[in-house]
Parts: structure tokens; sequence; C-alpha cells
């Protein structure tokens, strides 16, 4: 009976800690595509500086955020994601025509990390 | 090297974490479902040891939820006969009065070698001198052996005797083990007059063992450690 009662409560444990782990992935994820969708405006409507300072501290948001996701998340999907932010900064400041492209891109990441660890019946079978 | 060596220790704890809570039971022994997980978090404890970039936690939470999904349907098991019966399976009887259950050696795919050599394990070495031998749910044979080739026991040949329990240990490497003391029941009077007796002190014994009828076994420690 005892280590059926372990048994329940490693259970619920995990239960639990999935959930809140998936709660702080789809806020942070969410958090960041509308931070990115803001830099994405900020470029278009010609902030060039702006932008640039939002870029810096949307990089430094992800680094502490990453850390936390990597604990149940694949590092790959992170460091993609950390790539094309990094990419992002130096293509705003020499207003590179790709910079719209690599908006797209990240936010299409972030969004597909998002969805990918949403326990869809399509990604657990 | 060193998160591999750190994750190595994690998982270590883990994987004995996981057999204490399964139960103890030999390989053996086994039921096909707990075979089959123990094969499984054998295999999923090495993933995030070869892959760093696989985080420790997709490697533990398998491992929790497989032993514990099997504790859980364990104890279910144990409720429930019709459930005991779809995981664990029925004993099959093989043996029937000497005779061979062709059939169920089939449906067994256990083959004519197979047996044999499961009798022979049992020391049966002639088909005849079996009246039931049943393959458990472990895939191990019991054999009952006909009336006419069983061992001769105490009460065929009407011996007398009582049934005692076995010698506890009573000190261990110097140290008094106070459980098997008690479980004799002889108490710490009867320890003392027999270290009087064979004038040692309990520091110089190795191993002493005794039953409840005050029959004892010492052993001194031979002084080179």
């Amino acid at each position: 009976m005892t280590r059926f009662k372990i048994s329940l409560c490693v259970i619920t444990a995990i239960l639990a800690i999935g959930i809140l782990a998936n709660i702080m992935l789809d806020a942070s994820c969410d958090m960041m595509t509308s931070k990115l969708e803001e830099a994405r405006q900020m470029v278009t409507d010609g902030k060039k500086e702006e932008a640039e300072a939002y870029l810096e501290d949307l990089g430094n948001y992800w680094d502490k955020r990453s850390k936390l996701i990597n604990l149940f998340v694949k590092n790959d999907k992170t460091k993609d994601i950390h790539i094309s932010i990094s990419k992002l900064e130096p293509y705003v400041m020499a207003e590179n025509d790709e910079a719209d492209a690599e908006f797209v891109c990240v936010i299409e990441l972030v969004k597909l990390l998002k969805e990918n660890e949403t326990p869809f019946i399509g990604n657990i079978l | 090297m060193l998160i591999t060596f750190f994750r190595s220790i994690i998982l270590y704890i883990l994987v004995i974490f996981s057999v204490r809570l399964m139960g103890k039971r030999q390989i053996g022994e086994l039921q096909p479902s707990e075979l089959v997980i123990t094969i499984l978090v054998s295999n999923i404890a090495t993933l995030p040891l070869e892959d760093l970039n696989i985080p420790l936690i997709t490697g533990i939470i398998p491992i929790l939820s497989l032993v514990c999904f099997e504790v859980i349907m364990s104890w279910a098991a144990l409720k429930s006969k019709s459930l005991r019966k779809v995981i664990s399976g029925t004993p099959k009887i093989i043996i029937r009065d000497g005779v061979i259950d062709q059939q169920v050696l089939k449906d067994l795919r256990f083959s004519v070698d197979d047996l044999m050599s499961s009798l022979r394990g049992c020391n049966i070495f002639n088909i005849s001198d079996v009246q039931f031998a049943i393959v458990e749910t472990t895939g191990k044979l019991s054999v009952y052996e006909r009336y006419s080739s069983r061992n001769v026991t105490n009460s065929d040949l009407d011996i007398k005797g009582s049934s005692i329990n076995p010698p506890d240990i009573i000190v261990s490497d110097g140290v008094l083990v106070e459980r098997g003391l008690k479980a004799t029941g002889l108490g710490a009077g009867w320890l003392r007059k027999i270290l009087t007796e064979k004038g040692v002190k309990i520091e110089e014994v190795f191993l002493l063992t005794a039953d409840s009828t005050g029959e004892y076994n010492l052993i001194k420690k031979d002084g080179r450690g």
C-alpha cells in the first residue's frame, strides 16, 4: 500500500510539474511573439534606435527564459531561436532587407516551440 | 564530462529508487509486464547520458511514470482477478498424470526440449514421475511428483521432532544485533554467559548465531582485521 501511495504521489507530482511547465512555456512563447511583433512594427515604422534597444532587451529576456525552458525541452529548439534573435540586431542596424524575413522566422520558431510542446493528440501520437 | 558524471549520479539514484519501488523480485520471477518495464527503464536511463541536448527530466519522467504505473497496475491486479488474468496470464497445466498436454505445449510455444530441460532443473528425468507440472505466469515450471517418486519425509518415517526457527545472527563483526537476540528470545543474560564461557569480549566475536533452544555457533575474529 505504501508503494501504491508513493506511486500516486509521484504521478500527481509529474502531472503538476508537466502542467506548470506547459503554462510557463506558453506564457514565455506568447510574450516572445508579442515582443517580436512589437519590434518588427518599430522597424517598419523606422524607429531604428528604439528597435535596437528593444531587441537587446528581448535577447536578454530569451536568455533567461531559455535556461528554464531547457530543463524540459531539447536544447536544439531554443538554440535556433537564440541564433535567430542574435541575427536580428545587426540586420536592423545595417537596415538589411532580410531583417523582416528573420523576424518572421523567429516568430514562427517560437510558435512552433509552443505548438510542439502542447499535448495535442497529434503531438502525442 | 562533468555534466555526464552528475547526470549519472542522479540517474543511478533514480534507478535504485525505481527498482526499490517496484519491489523485491529476482529476474527469473519477474512478471511479463515487470520484465518489459525493467528493460524499458534501463534503455531510457541511457538516453540523457548519451545526448546532453536531451534534458535530464525527459529521462526522469518516463522512468518514474512507467514504474509508478507498474506499481499501480499491480495493486489493481491484486484487487481484481480478471485484471490479473489480463496482465499476468494464468498458470497452465502442462503435464497431467505423467501425460504431456500437447495443445498447451503448442499454445505456450514450449518445445519438448524446453520442457525436458525445465524438468531436469527440478531434478526430474522421467516424465512418468510427474503427477502435475504447471507453467507459472513467470514461465517457471512447478512440478508435483507422483507419490511413488516423492522423497521420504520425517512424517513418512514417523520421526518426531519440533519445528524451530533457523538460527539468528546475535553478534556480527563485534556488534550486537538486538533484533536477532530478541527474535530468539534468549536475552542479554544468555549472551553474557556464553561470552564468559568462551572467554571473549563481544568486540572479539566475528559471528555468533543461535536458535531459540540456545544452540549456538561462535566464530572469533582472526585478529588480522
